[in-house]
Parts: structure tokens; C-alpha cells; sequence
């Protein structure tokens, strides 16, 4: 069965739907606005000319005051740069309604809405480290091809937030609108990650997927418990009690995590992968994220 | 507690199983997680707080499995309660299955009934005591054990079937108190009472009698039959009938004989209530073939109206006589008529023997021959390895007489009285057939083939030869040693052993019964013995090469007819058996194991 959803009217629906890169929060607590350089009607700063330049963009006074030419450079609002991260540790393949699946078809609403916003989407796929990434720019043609890929993802290693975060902004130098896809369990913590983030000339915005098995475990007599990823075993026996402490440091833990995000000028989105999948875009217009055209 | 099933509790041996399995192989249940570390900031806490009570949880499954174990095992093996200081009772149940319990309506007889009362003591809910099935025929068979499975004690009273035998009460109430304890009742099933029963008052208080049926007290029966040759030239065959009215009715009936199921005689008889008649028929030339009695009369037994008698040709016996001279034997011998008699001195006995090729040889007061080479029947003669001449002659005062041999079967020796004899050794292979205080008086046997007849009194010492019986003694042992004397007629019951023709080759024979059903019966030492000869009627033996005929007859003897139960004695019913508690729990049980194992599913199987 296809992990991913293949529904036409949802397609349709996110066809009206775009970013809204001037309503991200920026480190120094105000609006900004995105500092990539297109052709939009706001000017921003020139430039010198150089070949293929359109020459109704030349400023023609300066040209008249210093006899050189300079283009106009303004604030592009329709070519913004979109990346996308998923989480494809092993811990992302988890609960009767899968994490990974779940993840898989956000990526897939995020590209799409990119992509036909004539928006530059960048997809990287990661673990323990980053392990696959694919450029689909804002071309359509290809997004048929980036679902194939987005398939043949299977889940593989164990998480490390921050040494996969640092790298992908070491090594791909991005700017524009950042998502990030995880469950944010991260044994190791995800803090580095989140403030390298928060340095960078991103707009960045956290995704957490969780199941219903994570949020609300049921008691079952149990010997051990085990970890997905690691394999390591601690004895436990669930039981009503236990499953409350549970529920209550796991509640504490997702606090702690929005909080820091905050902290960060970075968005958090908290997806429980039992809610309708559909709603993800109606959370991401709520946040001011996206925008009805 | 007492279970119905014990063996069923060999389940238990499954715990030590079930827990070996859970500590060494059974797999442990391990829950996959996302990440541990949310789990191990209050892990440690849990433990320490809860170490022991997760323990027992974890345990619970076991412990559910152990459960369901022992319910089974309970179930299954149906635990009954009794008080606690009761032991379990042990219940004799005996059915009469004799020829009177034939009586009734075909689907109703007596027997019938008998079992369907038995199986309802049996069926009863409360019954805790464990019953042993005793069939009173005329030589009682346990047919169960002492048993408290209730199933398999019903099916051997529904296996039981009525014979034409007469009953045995007595012998069935007396094995009953001789096996294991003596019972806490003994529960009788029949239509008449018996004559007697040899035990003491206080042990008759544990035997209730179970009345089925009307009373047998309107029943004409044929009570006696003998049958033998006259004394006219031609030898021919008559027979002797005793009937008997045992009722308060004037009997008016007819009694039709047939040869071979051809009637050729047909005589009406009245008899007056309670009267005992006897009849003479005469078979004129008919001198072999089967002939059938049967009394045409509308009464409550119709088994003991019908009697067999198979003639068949004689042979003469060649009998010696060494002897003084003694004309009471002769005379008795002659009226056998199938008899040759030569008589001589004992001088020159041994060369006679020798040269005369006798059938018989009887020494009367004589010293024996000293090898003895033909059947023998020896009359106080001392000089012989039986008679005990230690102690000389004695004045004998008779205790018993055996008259369960066919030489004494029927006669009455109540008024013989013996002045002298010998004491005799009697062989194992002897059968003692008068016995004294002191010792055997008479006994008679075979050993080698050869049939040995010896008293140890003269026969003029006592009053036998005076008696009326003394004829009908002689001319038995002279059937005897013709080999007739089971030649071709028993009683229900009895076993009848033929000697195989030494022409006949084969293992085995085919016995066909009078119901028609057949059973191979092996032959062992030239001999075969047919046991199942509870019904009356005509057998026949037949081989290859081979084809005999034997007769049996409802025995009549002094069983009478008149003990049948007074109104006053059936009132004495069965009480409702036991005031103990007994609660059959296997239901119970059985909802509980399900429960267990619903709970078990519920708390561990289902995550």
C-alpha cells in the first residue's frame, strides 16, 4: 500500500495555498522580511548590471550621475527558498497510525504547496546523518519523481536532531523557510540544533509527529521494554501507575520542547498522527505560515 | 472429598510443566518503544517502590494457567462431598435374571423392569455409595465391580438379559457379603422370594427386596421329566412328566408333544389349585429324534411350559459282576435294560477281565484285579489305595449328600442309613458323593479315561438297596459310564462337555444356540465345553465331518414356585438413598476455569 495520500481534491485544495514569508518571526523579535533578492514590486538594493539583467529594471539616474549601470534589485515574493527535513530514524516507523507515513505525506503537502507557489523546495531525508537530499527548485514536472523517492524512503538509524540539523545548514548554507519533520525524541536533545537554527537566516519551523501509543500508553503486563532504535532493554511491567507517570514526564517533555522552540523564534507545530492529515494546512494558515490566495 | 474420576487428576502433573516452561523457555514479553529515556527518568523510582508487586503481576498469567490447570483437573475427575465422617457406602445391587423374571408382556417382562428400577437407584442425583451389579442366575456373575461411575454401572444393568435358568439368590447374596466389607445394603431385584438365604438375622436387616412385576400366582410348570425304556421287547422310550398347578385356579389345558416339530400326541389334563401331577407318554415306535413337551396353558410364565428331550440310539453296556452273589445290584441293573450282565467269582475274575473285553467291571466285597483296565465300580472291598482301613469299619452317622451330581441329581436319600463302612481316600480327581463325619462314604471320579464308582460300605450293611432311589442310582451311574449321562440333555445353565469323536480332526466346532446365534468353540484335550447355556432350548455342535444335538431344559428342582413376595413383604421399599451431602461440582467448576482463562486473555494475551 502507498504511504502516500493520492486523494485529487486534497491536491486541489493545497493549490490554494501559499507561504507568507513576511509573517515569520526573526531573532530580533520583529517582522522580516526575506532576504533573498528577486524581481517583486518592493525595491530592496541595487546591483551592478551584468548580462541577461532585464533593462527595465537599470536605474537610469544613476547611470546619469555616474555613467555606470546598476540594477534595481526588489524583495521577491514568489521565489522563496522551501526546505524540507524528515526524521527517517527508525523511531519515525512507530504506532498503528505510522509516524514515517504521517511524515511522508507532510513533506508532500509542503513540497506541493511550494512548488506551485513557484517556490524553490529543497527535500533532505535524515538519521543519523543526512543521507539523502533532492532539489525538485520549482519545477512540477519532477514532483512526480520526488513522490517515487518520498516512497522508497525506509526508516534506518537513530536519530541525532542536532548533529543532522548542523549539518544540513553547514553544508547547504540555506536561507528561506525551514520545516522540519520529527518526533523530536532525541536522547542526546535537540537544543544544539535548535539554536544553530535559530542563527541562521531561516525561518524555521518545527513539525512534531506523535502517535497515540506515545501520547497515551495502555497498561499490558510486560517484561521489558525496548528501544526501536537502539535495540536496549529496561525491565518494566506497564502498568495503570506507571503508564500515568509516563503520560505525565512525556507531557513535560513536549512542554519543555514547544518552550524552547519559542525561546528560539522557532514555530512549533505538535501533529498527533490519529487527527485527519488534511488539517496539517489548516494548522499552518492558523500559525500564519501559509495564506489562502 | 471424593472424586467419580480420580484419574483425571493425573492433570496436576501439568503444573511442574507449566512452571518449568515459564522459567526456562517460555519467552519473555517485551513492549517496543520509541525512546527510553522519557521511561528511565522514573524508572528507577518504580522499581524500588514496586519491585515486589510487579513481580506478582508478572506472574499473574502463570498463576491464571495454574488456576485453569487444577479446575480442569476437578472437573474432570467430578469431586462429590460426603460428611466428613462418613465413609463411602458400598451397594450390592443383585438382579435376578432367571427364567421368572421372563415373565410379563413382550417390552414389559420382568426382567425389564428389574433393570429399569436398578438404573434409577443408579440415576439418582444423590447416590454417593459405590454398587457392585451382581446377576443372579444359577451360578451368580458379577457383572461390575464396586463402581461409583454411574455411566458404566448402567450399562452393565442394561446388559443383562434374561436365561432360563433358575436363580441363585442365595449364592448371589452370599458372594455379595464375601467380597471386600460387607456392604451397606444389599438391594435385590427379583419377582420371588428364595427358599432360603444362609446368613445371619442381622445381616438380612442390610438386604432390601425390590419386588417387580405381579406375582407369579397363576403358573402351571413342568416341574420334573425323566425319561427311559419300558420293559416290552422293543425297549421303547417313555417319558416321565411331573406338572404342577401353582396357582389358586383349576387348571383345565392340553399337552401336545411333537418328534422333530411333527405332533403326534395331544392329551388334555384338569388339575385342581396348588396340585402336582404325574404324567406317563409313551413314545411307541419313535426311538430316536427330538421330542418337544409343551404345556398349551394361558399362565404367567410361558419359559417353564416347554421341556426337550433328545433320544437317541443305545448302546448296550458290557458289565461284569465279581461278586458272592448280590440280586438287589443285579435286579437294579437289569431295569436299565441297556446292560449285558455276566457274573463271576473273584477266582477267576482276572482271566475273565483279560479275555471278556468288559465295558464295566464291579467288584462287590471282593479284593480288585490288580490292574484295572475298565471303567470300575468298587463295593467295600479293603484292598484297594481309597479305602482307609486304618480305622476299621465304622458306624457312620451321613452328613451330606452331593446331589449336585447327576447320579444323586433328584433323588432322596433322606431316609438312608448305612450300619458299617470304610472310610475312603477320595482323590483330587474324585468327587465325594456321600460323606460321614468321618470321611468320604462314596465318591466317584475319572482319571485316565477310565470312571471309577467306589463305596466303602457293603451294600448289605445298609438300607439303600431298599430304597426306591437305589434303581434310579444305578441306572444313572450305568448313563454315566455309557457315557449319556450328558450325552444330550442339561439344565439352563450348566455346562455340557462332549468328548469329540477320535475321527473328528478339526480344532474347533460351531455351536448354533435356539435363538439361532453361533459361536466357534475350541477343542481342547479331545473335548469341547459349551458354557453359554443360559437359554433353554435345542443346541447343535457341527464340524465339517460332524453333527451333534444336545438338549436344555429349564431345571426344575424344589425351587418352588410359591415363594413368590406376600403384599406385606413388598411394602418394604428401597428408601431414597443418602442423607449425606453430595453436590456434584463439575459444573461449577468448569465456569470458573472459563473465567480464568477469559481473565487471563483480558490482562495478558490481548496486549
Amino acid at each position: 500500500m502507498s504511504d502516500l495520500i493520492t486523494d485529487a481534491a486534497l491536491f486541489e485544495r493545497l493549490k490554494q495555498f501559499s507561504f507568507v514569508p513576511g509573517r515569520h518571526v526573526s531573532s530580533s523579535g520583529g517582522n522580516m522580511k526575506k532576504r533573498t533578492r528577486g524581481t517583486g514590486g518592493e525595491f530592496s538594493d541595487y546591483r551592478n548590471y551584468g548580462i541577461g539583467d532585464e533593462i527595465k529594471y537599470i536605474d537610469w539616474n544613476i547611470y546619469a550621475r555616474s555613467n555606470k549601470l546598476f540594477s534595481k534589485v526588489f524583495h521577491d515574493e514568489g521565489n522563496v527558498d522551501v526546505h524540507l527535513l524528515l526524521d527517517v530514524s527508525k523511531s519515525m516507523d512507530f504506532g498503528n497510525d505510522n509516524k514515517l507515513r504521517y511524515a511522508k505525506n507532510i513533506i508532500m503537502m509542503l513540497a506541493y504547496v511550494g512548488i506551485t507557489n513557484n517556490h524553490n523546495v529543497q527535500f533532505s531525508a535524515f538519521a543519523d546523518k543526512s543521507f539523502m537530499t533532492m532539489s525538485l527548485g520549482h519545477k512540477i514536472n519532477i514532483f512526480g519523481n520526488f513522490l517515487e523517492e518520498l516512497e522508497d524512503i525506509h526508516p534506518q538509524g537513530e536519530t541525532k536532531l542536532n548533529q543532522s540539523i548542523m549539518n544540513y545548514l553547514h553544508e547547504q548554507k540555506p536561507s528561506g523557510l525551514l520545516f522540519v519533520v520529527s518526533d523530536f525524541l532525541d536522547e542526546e536533545g535537540y537544543e544544539q540544533g535548535l539554536t544553530h537554527l535559530a542563527h541562521s537566516p531561516l525561518h524555521a519551523c518545527c513539525v512534531q509527529v506523535l502517535c497515540e501509543e506515545e501520547n497515551d500508553p495502555k497498561p499490558g503486563f510486560t517484561d521489558h521494554l525496548q528501544d526501536i532504535e537502539s535495540n536496549r532493554l529496561i525491565d518494566f511491567n506497564l502498568t495503570s501507575a506507571i503508564c500515568q507517570k509516563y503520560i505525565k514526564a512525556f507531557k513535560q517533555h513536549i512542554e519543555q520542547f514547544k518552550i524552547l522552540c519559542l525561546l528560539q523564534n522557532i514555530l512549533y507545530l505538535n501533529l498527533n498522527t490519529a487527527f485527519p492529515i488534511d488539517q496539517f494546512i489548516v494548522n499552518l494558515v492558523q500559525q500564519g505560515i501559509c495564506k489562502r490566495k | 472429598m471424593n472424586f467419580l474420576h480420580p484419574e483425571f487428576l493425573y492433570l496436576l502433573f501439568i503444573i511442574p510443566v507449566l512452571i518449568a516452561f515459564n522459567l526456562f523457555f517460555k519467552g519473555k514479553r517485551t513492549l517496543p518503544v520509541t525512546t527510553l529515556f522519557i521511561w528511565e527518568k522514573f524508572h528507577e523510582e518504580c522499581k524500588s517502590s514496586n519491585i515486589s508487586f510487579n513481580r506478582l503481576l508478572k506472574e499473574i498469567p502463570l498463576l491464571l494457567q495454574i488456576m485453569f490447570v487444577i479446575m480442569s483437573a476437578i472437573m474432570l475427575s467430578e469431586p462429590t462431598f460426603l460428611d466428613a465422617d462418613k465413609e463411602p457406602d458400598r451397594e450390592v445391587f443383585i438382579i435376578d435374571s432367571s427364567i421368572y423374571m421372563n415373565a410379563g408382556t413382550e417390552g414389559n417382562r420382568y426382567i425389564d423392569m428389574a433393570k429399569e428400577r436398578a438404573i434409577q437407584l443408579l440415576q439418582d442425583d444423590h447416590r454417593t455409595s459405590r454398587v457392585m451389579i451382581i446377576e443372579a442366575v444359577s451360578n451368580a456373575e458379577i457383572v461390575h465391580s464396586y463402581s461409583r461411575d454411574t455411566n458404566q454401572l448402567v450399562d452393565a444393568v442394561r446388559g443383562i438379559s434374561s436365561t432360563d435358568t433358575i436363580s441363585n439368590l442365595d449364592q448371589a447374596i452370599t458372594m455379595a457379603f464375601s467380597l471386600g466389607e460387607i456392604p451397606s445394603r444389599i438391594v435385590v431385584f427379583t419377582c420371588k422370594l428364595p427358599d432360603k438365604v444362609s446368613r445371619h438375622s442381622d445381616e438380612m436387616d442390610i438386604i432390601e427386596w425390590v419386588s417387580v412385576g405381579d406375582f407369579l400366582d397363576n403358573n402351571v410348570f413342568i416341574s420334573d421329566l425323566d425319561i427311559r425304556q419300558d420293559f416290552s421287547i422293543n425297549r421303547n422310550y417313555q417319558t416321565f412328566l411331573r406338572v404342577s398347578n401353582d396357582s389358586d385356579l383349576n387348571q383345565n389345558f392340553k399337552i401336545q408333544v411333537y418328534n422333530e416339530d411333527k405332533l403326534y400326541e395331544v392329551r388334555n389334563v384338569a388339575m385342581s389349585p396348588h396340585e402336582t401331577k404325574g404324567l406317563l407318554f409313551s413314545h411307541g415306535q419313535i426311538m430316536e429324534g427330538l421330542i418337544r413337551i409343551k404345556i398349551e396353558v394361558n399362565d404367567d410364565l410361558a419359559a417353564d411350559n416347554e421341556a426337550f428331550i433328545l433320544l437317541e440310539p443305545e448302546r448296550k453296556l458290557s458289565i461284569l459282576m465279581v461278586t458272592a452273589g448280590n440280586r438287589f445290584l443285579e435286579n437294579a441293573l437289569t431295569l436299565h435294560g441297556s446292560v449285558d450282565i455276566d457274573l463271576c467269582e473273584s477266582s477267576n475274575s482276572e482271566e475273565k477281565i483279560k479275555t471278556g473285553n468288559y465295558d464295566v467291571v464291579i467288584y462287590d466285597n471282593v479284593a480288585i484285579a490288580s490292574d484295572i483296565s475298565a471303567d470300575t465300580i468298587i463295593i467295600c472291598s479293603k484292598a484297594n489305595e481309597y479305602t482307609n482301613t486304618e480305622k476299621g469299619m465304622i458306624s457312620p452317622e451321613l452328613l451330606t449328600f452331593n446331589y449336585g451330581h447327576k447320579s444323586l441329581n433328584g433323588l432322596d436319600l433322606s431316609n438312608l442309613s448305612i450300619d458299617k463302612s470304610y472310610i475312603l481316600n477320595v482323590p483330587e480327581w474324585g468327587e465325594a458323593l456321600i460323606e460321614s463325619e468321618y470321611g468320604a462314604l462314596m465318591f466317584c471320579g475319572e482319571r485316565d479315561n477310565k470312571k471309577l464308582l467306589v463305596t466303602g460300605y457293603d451294600l448289605m450293611q445298609s438300607n439303600f438297596p431298599l430304597e426306591i432311589a437305589f434303581p434310579l442310582f444305578i441306572s444313572r451311574v450305568v448313563n454315566w459310564f455309557n457315557g449319556n449321562e450328558h450325552q444330550n440333555w442339561i439344565s439352563a445353565g450348566e455346562a455340557y462337555h462332549y468328548t469329540m469323536p477320535t475321527t473328528y480332526t478339526e480344532d474347533s466346532v460351531t455351536v448354533t444356540m435356539p435363538d439361532g446365534e453361533q459361536h466357534i468353540n475350541r477343542i481342547k484335550n479331545n473335548s469341547v465345553a459349551i458354557t453359554d447355556t443360559m437359554k433353554a432350548g435345542v443346541y447343535r455342535i457341527e464340524g465339517d465331518t460332524f453333527q451333534k444335538r444336545f438338549v436344555v431344559n429349564f431345571q426344575t428342582n424344589t425351587d418352588s414356585h410359591n415363594n413368590v413376595f406376600t403384599k406385606n413383604i413388598i411394602q418394604k421399599t428401597v428408601p431414597v438413598i443418602p442423607e449425606s451431602v453430595s453436590t456434584k461440582l463439575g459444573f461449577l467448576f468448569a465456569v470458573l476455569a472459563l473465567v480464568a482463562l477469559v481473565a487471563e486473555w483480558y490482562f495478558y494475551s490481548r496486549t
